[in-house]
């Protein structure tokens, strides 16, 4: 397990010095020089901004200078200064992040808590109404654009029913609450955004799990498990399951940046401060410093995520462990 | 005998033949003039005169529609045109050299995938500006991965056949092997995979606009369409729910006829 860990480790530095290099060359994407793109087209970036940015950048120097520069800044963990309120960028980022993570995780809870039995049923008996209905409304799921789900579910829920509020993470005045009626008052606020956004990716996961519990079910050992007359349930769950899930480990860390992603729309929508608003924010505003280091840390943040997941399957599945420690 | 079509492929082609006709003939569906402000008829709801009512300017959503379905559906095939373009080559070459040239251009495609792609794009539209030809460009170069790899793993798996050696044993140089033996023969999973990037790149292009940050109005796309709506949700639901609708159709179709195009090949 050592061995495998840091061959792992080993092999993310050249992913980081990949993202490093592939977030810097999407600054030197505007026409011309970036500051052009700042100072030309939009009004909003002001002269100073102008310069600020030729200092950050150290844009009158070579391209190669320009780049080593940045990475070590950004190995310090300096993101320079943002240009809307002038703080510095890290921390900016920093206290985002939670609020991003609480939401992703449960989104990530609460889909796998419906998808493993929408998939098992699904699997156990295909070709029955409930696997014609849950495929049609895989179908669907794929085609509808979330944020229209989550804008219905505000009208619908928030609007005209008026049962949940439909933005911010707190009412007003929630701080003069007892510490209970807080949290309660949160996870309110939290049910329209989470429950849209699992809505959004139950479909592709039960489908998942569907399959990979159907390919399990085909193996030699679920015969040899019938056969010696074990019941249908012990076949399925205590024999099949865990097996048909160890593919799920690798599909949470595939659809990491797919959920990133997503908290831009949700929070835009919802008006929550995590990540994705702050990411949207800068972008409407151009500000380079906040877009470039979010950048950068949401692809690390993957990378992370990634990790977690290769680990977490070679915990569990030893050939994985094995065949590292043998190549 | 004669070979019957999947039933699946038969839905997703009526599903996409009605937009993809309407769309095309749009100046001949409807005479009505998509830029055309009528503010003493704003907001009219749906009826025999505006088949999908007006929106807040007055114009009639039904050409809007029409002529957001040739935008919507360009940015579709225009950006997967070039995703798969992109990821043809770069998988190809890949798969066909091995070796280092392998082992670093999949370590891009790594890189690539760390990024959200929605992140990429945004910041992209951020350093660049948001216009039509923008969005399609960065849409397509922000999504070739998915075919780099799929393309790869087809070369991989013939290029060791004999035909391919046979090629190779008289002598036909690395290019023509590649387009001429090797991606003729993975192309059906290629089509099922550009088939779903198209519904995506919809899908994309929506949420950009729905941002603000997509195709910029008064050019309508479904998505700019949906996103003006988002202000009279109140007193005109048709403004958010049509658009929404169209998309879910075409989005539908698109999966539709991929999954059945996977299944008639696969043999299911």
């Amino acid at each position: 397990m050592g061995l495998y860990l840091a061959k792992r480790l080993l092999s993310m530095i050249p992913v980081f010095f990949g993202i490093t290099l592939i977030s810097f060359g999407m600054m030197h994407l505007a026409p011309g020089k970036p500051t052009d793109a700042v100072s030309d087209l939009n009004v909003k970036v002001s002269l100073q901004a102008k310069e600020q940015l030729i200092k950050l950048y150290g844009l009158d120097k070579p391209v190669h200078v320009q780049y080593s520069n940045w990475l070590r800044r950004i190995l310090r963990g300096d993101f320079g200064r943002s240009f809307n309120d002038g703080r510095p960028v890290g921390r900016k980022i920093l206290e985002r992040i939670p609020v991003t993570l609480l939401l992703n995780v449960l989104v990530l809870l609460f889909t796998l808590l419906l998808c493993i039995p929408m998939g098992i049923f699904g699997a156990e008996k295909p070709g029955s109404l409930f696997d014609q209905t849950s495929t049609l409304f895989v179908f669907i799921g794929f085609a509808l654009p979330t944020f229209w789900i989550a804008l219905l579910a505000v009208d619908l829920f928030g609007v005209r029913l008026g049962l949940l509020p439909v933005s911010g993470l707190h009412s007003l005045g929630a701080d003069r609450l007892p510490a209970a009626h807080q949290v309660l008052d949160t996870a309110r606020h939290l049910v329209l955004p989470v429950g849209v956004a699992v809505f959004g990716g139950l479909a592709g996961y039960s489908r998942y799990v569907r399959s990979s519990m159907m390919d399990v079910l085909r193996q030699d050992y679920i015969r040899t498990a019938r056969a010696k007359g074990l019941s249908e349930g012990k076949v399925l769950y205590r024999h099949a399951l865990r097996n048909a899930l160890l593919p799920l480990i690798t599909l949470l860390g595939l659809s990491l940046p797919g959920l990133i992603s997503g908290s831009v729309i949700f929070e835009a929508i919802f008006a929550i401060p995590g990540m994705g608003r702050l990411f949207f924010d800068s972008v409407m505003g151009r500000d380079y410093p906040v877009i470039m280091g979010i950048l950068v840390i949401g692809a690390i943040l993957t990378l992370l995520g990634n990790l977690l997941a290769d680990i977490a399957y070679a915990l569990a599945d030893p050939r994985i462990r094995y065949a590292g420690e043998l190549s | 005998m004669k070979k019957k079509i999947n039933p699946l492929t038969m839905g997703g082609c009526i599903l996409l033949f009605l937009v993809l006709g309407a769309a095309f003939l749009a100046p001949w569906v409807s005479r009505t003039n998509p830029q055309a402000i009528h503010l003493e008829k704003a907001l009219v709801p749906p009826g025999p005169e505006h088949l999908m009512g007006t929106d807040q300017l007055g114009r009639d959503v039904f050409a809007r529609m029409l002529y957001g379905a040739r935008i919507s559906l360009l940015v579709g095939f225009i950006a997967v045109g070039l995703s798969t373009l992109v990821g043809l080559v770069i998988g190809a070459i890949s798969g066909y050299f091995g070796g280092k040239v392998d082992s670093a251009i999949m370590r891009l495609v790594d890189i690539m995938l760390c990024f959200p792609a929605l992140f990429l794009i945004l910041a992209a539209v951020a350093f660049l500006e948001p216009n039509l030809t923008n969005i399609m460009v960065i849409i397509g170069l922000t999504g070739w991965m998915g075919v780099a790899r799929l393309v790869r793993a087809e070369v991989l798996s013939l290029k060791e056949r004999d035909f391919i050696q046979a090629a190779r044993g008289i002598g036909a140089s690395p290019a023509r092997i590649i387009f001429r033996h090797l991606l003729p023969n993975a192309m059906g999973p290629i089509i099922v995979s550009a088939t779903l990037g198209v519904g995506s790149a919809i899908l994309i292009e929506s949420a950009l606009s729905f941002l603000g940050l997509g195709v910029q109005p008064p050019t309508p796309s479904w998505g700019n369409i949906l996103a003006e709506g988002k202000a009279t949700l109140g007193v005109a639901p048709w403004l958010l729910i049509i658009p929404g609708l169209a998309i879910c159709w075409v989005v539908l179709g698109f999966h539709l006829l991929a999954e059945g195009m996977r299944k008639s090949w696969s043999g299911e």
